[in-house]
């Protein structure tokens, strides 16, 4: 069981992310925006983050700068939960320094096996 | 100038109805994320178990909100296009891989109705340069109306080198067009009457699309059909084989400094089975100014180390016939051999035997390029001798203006086409000198300097400006200690950014040089 922190900030959709890795056995912490995930990051230490990209006010890719230019969380594998429809949009999110990213919309059916291979120790994301 | 003014506009107008429908895409996509997946959910039992008919209700919910998806999707790519606003992005690609990804969608639905699916594609066709999202997205259009309209029989896709152009054709044996329908079927929202349009439904953007995608790779498409005995689709895009780089500053290097007996000139011998290990490994090192050469079976290792005197061998262990550890042995018994150094590199997790054999180094996979490139170099001793100059830029072009310059005095070059990479390239590679780009997408210039200089690896690490942006009082004032110049891009003068640089590289010695 992992402790994951999922970034969004529709309703509907954190809430769809919630069921299905809970029901995969995860911990899930939700964030309604930016801000606050950056402090429950800061505070509940995940093992993973899970980031929608467009996000009121602060956005996804600024706040995986911030989280990766911090010594103290940069560890966190930052997953982008975006649509990417061209390869420009895959180059964003790497740019900012996630370590990868989940096609939106997410497939429940794959999204725990998604997440388990960036959970991996020696997985995608290191 | 009144009509520059208006062409202005217009871009600009055009600029914005596709940021426009960017932003409309993503807020229409969003609330179509919690309907797809909800539904998802409930249909697949996951929150209890439905009646029959619910079980029902839901697919339709699902596969309306997935319709709908998929209608969004095409507006938005066919807008693009319209504004000529979707970029190509050549890279490497297997046609097999790319078919056999959009068949995993079909294969289902094949099997319901009962459809043969066969795909023919020569064994050795190699890699094809180009857009594999375009190339992806072509071939699954194509698929989707042959697996729709067929009720009976097969599809087929053969696929084929021809005249420089790969050409792959699409068949099956399904509903088929009327002739008179053929020259509209490229037209958007054309679908062949609006009964069919009830009866399979599509978005009527589809074949559209699929021309356009084409047109904009200087590729084609054609149709021939009969009612009822089915279609066949052929489309052709230039096909540009891809060939591995050659390592490029391995032999300019060489030729600066032919004559010059170092152990760094001498090649690194890779043996490694897995092509694609192989090549990544090799492209690393050669980015990093080795001259690089493979070999993929023991034997092979065996003869390319006596005859090309490599100065340092990396050695996987599962390899084909001679593994490893026989090569290993071997290659420590012969006299030609038994002093080059031996890294092994393997997924086989045992060090202490590996070392008893006689190699210096052992090091399990994945390999991290930042920790292969150190261990050659501390072996190679003498192989960096040069000077090494980091270009950050996001113009590919700037790039290669700057890498020609500093290329006429020796150095080293290493490319970062983002801020991020190039951060990234200042820790791991160690960099005499950086060359930066103000702007950039993401993280730009300023953040660029304000990170390498908050960073303990890359804290004053001598940087020149190479910017097209004027700076202002404000932002000249603000620059940091370590940027020794700015040159403009605009006009150049090359003679003073040559002398500039080397004034800021006599007064220090290459890293690594003095190992």
């Amino acid at each position: 069981m992992s402790r994951i922190l999922v970034v969004e900030d529709n309703e509907g959709n954190l809430e769809l992310i919630r069921v299905v890795l809970e029901m995969a056995g995860h911990e899930v912490i939700g964030a309604p925006s930016a801000d606050v995930g950056l402090l429950a990051a800061r505070k509940a230490r995940p093992d993973l983050i899970l980031m929608d990209m467009h996000l009121p006010g602060l956005d996804g890719y600024e706040a995986t700068r911030i989280i990766k230019a911090d010594e103290t969380l940069k560890g966190i594998p930052v997953i982008a939960v975006t649509a990417i429809t061209e390869r420009t949009d895959e180059e964003r999110v790497r740019a900012c320094g996630c370590e990868g990213f989940i096609a939106k919309p997410v497939d429940t059916r794959s999204l725990a096996t998604q997440i388990n291979e960036f959970l991996k120790p020696g997985g995608k994301a290191q | 100038m009144e009509k520059d003014r208006r062409t202005k506009k217009l871009l600009e107008a055009v600029r914005l109805k596709t940021q426009f429908l960017g932003n409309m895409s993503h807020e229409l996509r969003t609330p179509l994320n919690s309907i797809i997946g909800f539904s998802e959910l409930l249909m697949d039992g996951l929150v209890g178990e439905l009646s029959e008919k619910q079980r029902h209700y839901m697919k339709i919910i699902h596969s309306s909100g997935a319709h709908l998806l998929r209608l969004i999707n095409d507006t938005l790519d066919f807008s693009k296009l319209e504004a000529g606003m979707l970029e190509v992005f050549n890279e490497p690609t297997d046609l097999g891989e790319v078919v056999e990804d959009v068949l995993r969608a079909y294969n289902v639905v094949a099997e319901r109705k009962g459809l043969d699916i066969h795909v023919e594609i020569p064994a050795d066709m190699p890699p094809v340069l180009t857009d594999r999202r375009k190339l992806t997205q072509i071939i699954d259009n194509l698929l989707s109306n042959s697996v729709k309209f067929t009720s009976q029989g097969r599809v087929e896709l053969a696929a084929k080198r021809k005249e420089g152009m790969l050409e792959v054709t699409v068949t099956d044996t399904g509903i088929g067009i009327e002739p008179q329908e053929l020259p509209y079927i490229f037209d958007p929202f054309h679908q062949v009457d609006a009964s069919t349009t009830r009866r399979y439904e599509g978005t009527g953007l589809g074949l559209a699309l699929v021309k356009k995608l084409l047109e904009i790779q200087k590729g084609t498409i054609e149709v021939q059909s009969s009612p009822s005995q089915g279609s066949s689709f052929t489309f052709r895009l230039p096909f540009v084989e891809f060939k591995p780089e050659k390592p490029t500053v391995a032999t300019t290097r060489e030729e600066l400094i032919r004559g010059l007996p170092a152990a760094g000139e001498r090649p690194i011998l890779v043996v490694e089975d897995n092509p694609l290990a192989a090549n990544l490994m090799s492209t690393w090192l050669s980015e990093a100014g080795y001259n690089v050469q493979i070999a993929s079976t023991g034997e092979e290792a065996l003869q390319k180390a006596v005859n090309l005197c490599p100065a340092v061998i990396t050695l996987d262990i599962l390899l084909p016939q001679m593994d490893g550890w026989r090569v290993l042995h071997r290659l420590k018994e012969m006299p030609e051999t038994k002093d080059t150094p031996i890294i092994v590199v393997s997924i086989v997790e045992d060090k202490s035997f590996g070392l008893s054999l006689g190699a210096v180094d052992y090091m399990i996979k994945p390999v991290s390029r930042s920790d292969l490139i150190s261990k050659i170099e501390r072996l190679t001793k003498s192989g960096r001798r040069f000077h090494r100059v980091l270009v950050i830029d996001d113009n590919p072009a700037d790039i290669s203006l700057v890498e020609e310059i500093l290329q006429l005095d020796g150095y080293e070059v290493l490319k970062a086409t983002s801020g991020v990479d190039g951060l990234k390239a200042a820790r791991d590679e160690k960099p005499d000198l950086v060359i930066l780009d103000l702007m950039m997408p993401d993280l730009d210039g300023f953040d660029v300097m304000r990170l390498l200089e908050s960073d303990e690896a890359t804290r004053g690490l001598p940087i020149i400006l190479f910017t097209a942006k004027d700076l202002t009082q404000i932002e000249l004032a603000h620059l940091g200690a370590n940027i020794h110049d700015i040159f403009g891009k605009a006009q150049l003068d090359r003679d003073s950014f040559r002398q500039k640089i080397a004034e800021l590289l006599t007064s220090s010695q290459p890293e690594g040089s003095n190992e």
